[in-house]
């Protein structure tokens, strides 16, 4: 780890500066925009402010019990599948660091594989496996387990399945990245002071993979909570997911101030939850983020 | 191998491998504009599958042979095109709209499309006055498609005959409609509310028979082709969707019919419209003119199992038995559904699919 390297600060600046300006334009630009059809009146696809600025659909939104369901809901499916990618991904990271060098990259292709299919084609893979006429209804009803199909395909279950398989590589990678920086014989160290193999697991290693567990943690709850596409095919029908919505208000209803207010809405509650989980995780694991 | 830099761990990438890697990749990024033909270029939408291939045989081929040009066909849905058009009204994306209902009464009521006139597109004269008319001209219809029943023959259930078959509980669970929002949706509510002695202005009774339909149903689907795949793997036995889409599943193969219910088949259209502000007028027209032209109707027409627009064309079997004919099919009033749809997906979100 080679911070000999004092970078100056308008050298910092001036590295931080293409990116920062690419997000500003790409993103902040068109976020500008989304807000401020916010404010002007429901009902089109025209943000007219002749008659000003208007909180209508603020209001709409905040104060209808329905979209405020939607959204939470979409917030607590967000913390499930965050919860899932940790518990399946951490172990698995775990795994890789402890892999000789020959399988490691091969493995790690393996798991980032899914990332490379088209999202369709992966969500009409689920339906092979948890459809009625599926893999494990086939099996089940093979064994006797069960008399009819259990009903796994277009429901919260099953989207909660396709985002954790598909988002689950990023805590893995960003685990991975955590681990590898953990000099080999540390856990050994503690081994020889007299922890065994699962204390020193405990003290060691997860304390010090916490900040590539937390950035890992961060991206899936991100994109689990905008995720349109998953939850549009493998989930129960109609408009139960913010992102699904916000799409319908935009393409089908057009009414894109309404739309706007509920993806604003849900953007502040996101950002606000994340604010809150690593302002405290910031302040849990400071030693450790600070030092690298 | 030239002597890598000192101090530099066995991974990193040096200088002289960044720039080979960077220009290559530069170049392989930035060729295929470049290789492109410099003909003039069009761009249209279609919905992919079977529809799709019969397209491009019978209209875009050879339009693009005679006409020396290119048609590049966006994918999507009716409602993202639509929403394209009105974000990029003044330079258009697209110069042909291929529009299904009920996008293609709002692109009217958006003045999306140029009117038409027999001048602009001859072949108008030769259609059916309804596919002109009912757009106020400011587009043509293609074809058009029924919407009634399909379902599957080895169901065990003896196959319905009445939109109310939906209802029984032997489909428990079975049914599939489409949600509100896809194709299909408005007309199946519509329906409903037809038979429940309401309509287009008095959609309560439709409302309150989607509501008692609501156990039968299995999903409500998001697409056409979804629901194909629904009922052919089974997970459905019955539901409402288009005649095409169901022939090419039966074709195909697979115990699946489709029936007009004895209270009639709703029609869905597809109609083609053109941005006023588009950079090639003229080869848009022509584009139009020949879609709807006696020879590319037919041929598409009797490919997709769908109803020709031209009154000259004429259809051959399979297709002629299949079709049903023109006038007896049910034309619900458009104009007040798309006035009515913001209201009625509100309430639909929350009372059926809630």
């Amino acid at each position: 780890m080679d911070s000999g390297d004092r970078i100056s600060r308008s050298a910092r600046l001036a590295l931080l500066a293409p990116a920062v300006l690419v997000i500003a334009f790409c993103l902040g630009g068109p976020l500008a925009l989304l807000l401020s059809y916010s404010f002007a009146p429901g009902g089109s696809t025209r943000a007219d402010f002749s008659d000003g600025l208007t909180l209508e659909n603020y209001v709409g939104v905040l104060g209808d019990t329905f979209y405020l369901g939607i959204i939470f809901k979409t917030l607590w499916l967000s913390v499930l599948v965050t919860l899932a990618a940790i518990l399946v991904g951490w172990p698995l990271a775990y795994f890789l660091w402890k892999m000789p060098p020959r399988f490691k990259t091969l493995c790690t292709l393996g798991i980032v594989a899914p990332l490379l299919i088209s999202i369709p084609v992966r969500n009409y893979g689920w339906m092979l496996i948890l459809g009625d006429t599926g893999l494990i209804n086939k099996a089940l009803l093979a064994l006797g387990l069960i008399a009819r199909p259990l009903r796994m395909m277009f429901t919260d279950l099953a989207v909660v399945i396709g985002l954790t398989h598909v988002l689950m590589p990023f805590v893995v990678l960003s685990v991975l990245a955590s681990l590898e920086r953990i000099p080999g014989d540390l856990a050994e160290a503690a081994c020889s002071l007299g922890a065994n193999r699962l204390t020193a697991i405990r003290l060691i290693v997860i304390p010090l993979s916490m900040p590539g567990l937390l950035a890992g943690a961060t991206l899936v709850f991100c994109v689990a909570s905008s995720s349109y596409v998953t939850p549009a095919l493998m989930g129960p029908s109609g408009a139960k997911y913010s992102a699904v919505l916000i799409y319908q208000q935009f393409v089908s209803v057009f009414d894109w101030p309404r739309g706007a207010a509920v993806a604003v809405v849900l953007l502040v509650i996101t950002a606000f939850a994340l604010i809150l989980v690593l302002g405290s995780a910031d302040r849990r694991y400071r030693h450790l983020l600070r030092s690298h | 191998m030239s002597k890598r830099p000192a101090g530099l761990s066995k991974h990193a990438t040096t200088r002289r491998a960044f720039m080979i890697g960077g220009t290559t990749a530069t170049i392989s990024i930035a060729l295929p504009p470049l290789a492109q033909a410099q003909s003039t270029t069009i761009v249209s939408t279609i919905f992919g599958g079977p529809f799709e291939a019969a397209y491009r045989k019978h209209v875009v081929e050879p339009f693009q042979k005679k006409n020396n040009a290119e048609v590049i066909l966006k994918y999507g849905t009716s409602s993202e095109w639509v929403a394209n058009s009105l974000l990029n009204r003044g330079n258009p994306e697209i110069d042909v709209m291929f529009l299904a209902y009920p996008d293609s009464i709002r692109a009217v009521n958006e003045e999306l499309g140029l009117v038409l006139t027999p001048q602009d597109v001859p072949n108008v004269v030769n259609l059916h006055s309804v596919w002109h008319e009912s757009y106020k001209k400011q587009a043509v219809g293609l074809d058009y498609a029924s919407w009634g029943i399909t379902y599957r023959t080895d169901s065990g259930v003896p196959a319905p005959t009445s939109w109310l078959d939906l209802f029984k509980p032997e489909y428990a669970g079975k049914v599939i409609v489409p949600n509100l929002t896809s194709s299909g949706g408005f007309q199946t509510l519509v329906m409903m509310a037809k038979l429940h002695g309401g309509s287009e202005d008095n959609i309560e009774p439709g409302f309150e028979a989607m509501k008692r339909l609501k156990p039968n149903i299995r999903k409500f689907y998001l697409s056409n082709p979804e629901a194909g795949q629904l009922i052919e793997r089974g997970d459905a036995i019955i539901g409402a969707m288009y005649d095409n889409a169901t022939w090419f599943l039966t074709d195909g193969g697979k115990p699946i019919q489709w029936i007009i219910p004895k209270e009639g088949a709703l029609v869905g259209m597809v109609s083609l419209h053109i941005a006023p502000n588009t950079k090639h007028l003229d080869l848009c027209k022509k584009f139009v003119d020949f879609a709807i032209s006696k020879e590319a109707n037919e041929g598409f027409c009797n490919q997709v199992m769908a109803g020709p627009t031209n009154k000259l064309a004429t259809l051959t079997e399979p297709a002629i038995s299949r079709v049903p004919k023109l006038e007896s099919i049910i034309f619900p009033d458009w104009y007040k559904i798309v006035k009515n749809a913001p209201r009625w997906i509100e309430r639909w979100n929350r009372e059926i699919t809630g």
